[in-house]
């Protein structure tokens, strides 16, 4: 696929389908520890290199993937994809980068399911667990601290996570019962200082 | 074994109802996972582990390793499917109704009351997780009858170096990880 010498906007659709593809498949490959870690790479292949689109544009793309329900990583590529060429484009986008994340775990899966019970392995599993909780605490952390001058924010953060811990109500009822309580109160009052995105503006930006 | 139709509407009933990725997505699969397809806490948190050090999405990682622990080749197609579905369907609805789903006071509203939400499910997913993965308890009940190994002490040092590591110094999570498995193989195995 000698793509890469014709000028995007002389391809044919196939032509530009194959290219998102190759853009979101060999960014993914790297991004090895989430989605967004692709970002920096996307932004440089998908802006600067191929000039599919504006900065700004782009941006706005991942700013939307970021506030939309699902996978960030595959909102952002169905988003860019379709702005490039239509339904096909979204299609490879997503194709592209849904492929490196189910291949590379199905490997690391099957290897680590076989791997021998030994003292060494038991070790290293222990240690993986514990680094394990630790980041995912972090996330938590990092809520924590981005809300914490927001008292709806807080009291919210406390909600989550009595519900499900001292009650019978699940994680799902809890989410969906936080976007209830969210709108009534956005509904109710006119708020300027609302929750900050999961992911700041830095994250995003790599 | 899970059957593919629980984990399908697993993974898809979590991808249409999580914001902010794959971490967002963290509690709901431990939960769900534990109700529908009988998920152990050790389990999930392998996953968690395993997601840092593979490619690509952590939410499509997440569903590809259940899929395949629950499920076999065939599950973990399945729940990769299911996990990427509703962003496809989301963003075919976005694309109709661009600006009027940007602007919505509802739509903002439900991103102000989910997004602090999904950082309260985070602490509700570590005790549980810190519970069994350090005691290897069922209860919280369990946990302060349980007698406090050299392991235990171990790994609760490791996670408390990791918080430091990640919140203050930023260390890239992957070497996080492989660190992790290095000190264990010397001081908890």
């Amino acid at each position: 696929m000698q793509s890469n010498d014709i000028p995007v906007n002389l391809m044919t659709k196939k032509q530009k389908g194959f290219l998102i593809f190759k853009i979101f498949f060999s960014a993914m490959v790297f991004a090895f520890t989430g989605g967004s870690a692709a970002t920096p790479t996307l932004i440089y292949q998908v802006v600067k290199k191929y000039k599919l689109m504006s900065e700004d544009e782009y941006m706005e793309i991942v700013a939307l993937s970021h506030s939309l329900p699902g996978i960030i990583g595959i909102n952002n590529s169905m988003l860019t994809g379709y702005k490039v060429c239509g339904i096909f484009g979204s299609f490879m986008a997503v194709l592209g980068t849904a492929l490196p994340a189910f291949v590379s775990m199905l490997l690391v899966a099957v290897i680590f399911q076989e791997l021998p019970q030994s003292r060494v392995v038991r070790g290293a599993i222990n240690g993986i667990r514990a680094i394990s909780i630790g980041i995912l605490f972090d996330t938590g952390l990092r809520i924590l601290i981005r809300n914490h001058k927001n008292i709806f924010g807080i009291a919210m953060i406390i909600l989550a996570m009595c519900l499900p811990l001292f009650t019978k109500i699940s994680a799902f009822y809890t989410v969906l019962l936080s976007g209830l309580i969210g709108v009534i109160y956005y509904l109710t009052k006119n708020h300027n200082n609302l929750p900050a995105p999961i992911e700041n503006k830095e994250e995003i930006d790599g | 074994m899970a059957d593919l139709w629980t984990l399908f509407f697993m993974f898809f009933k979590i991808g249409i109802t999580s914001f902010g990725g794959g971490y967002g997505m963290m509690p709901m699969i431990m939960d769900e996972g534990q109700r529908l397809v009988g998920l152990t806490e050790a389990q999930f948190t392998d996953m968690a582990a395993l997601d840092l050090i593979t490619s690509g999405p952590v939410a499509v990682n997440s569903a590809t390793y259940i899929g395949y622990i629950k499920g076999g080749y065939a599950g973990s197609v399945v729940a990769t499917i299911a996990s990427i579905l509703p962003s496809i369907l989301i963003c075919i609805i976005v694309l109709i109704f661009l600006d009027r789903f940007y602007n919505n006071k509802v739509v903002k509203g439900l991103f102000a009351g989910i997004t602090p939400a999904c950082g309260g499910l985070m602490f509700f997913t570590t005790a549980t997780l810190a519970k069994s993965v350090y005691f290897n308890a069922e209860t919280f009940t369990e946990v302060f009858n349980s007698t406090v190994t050299p392991t235990i002490i171990g790994m609760i040092v490791l996670t408390i170096l990791t918080v430091i590591a990640d919140i203050k110094f930023k260390v890239n999570p992957i070497y996080l990880t492989l660190a992790g498995a290095v000190l264990g193989i010397f001081f908890l195995a």
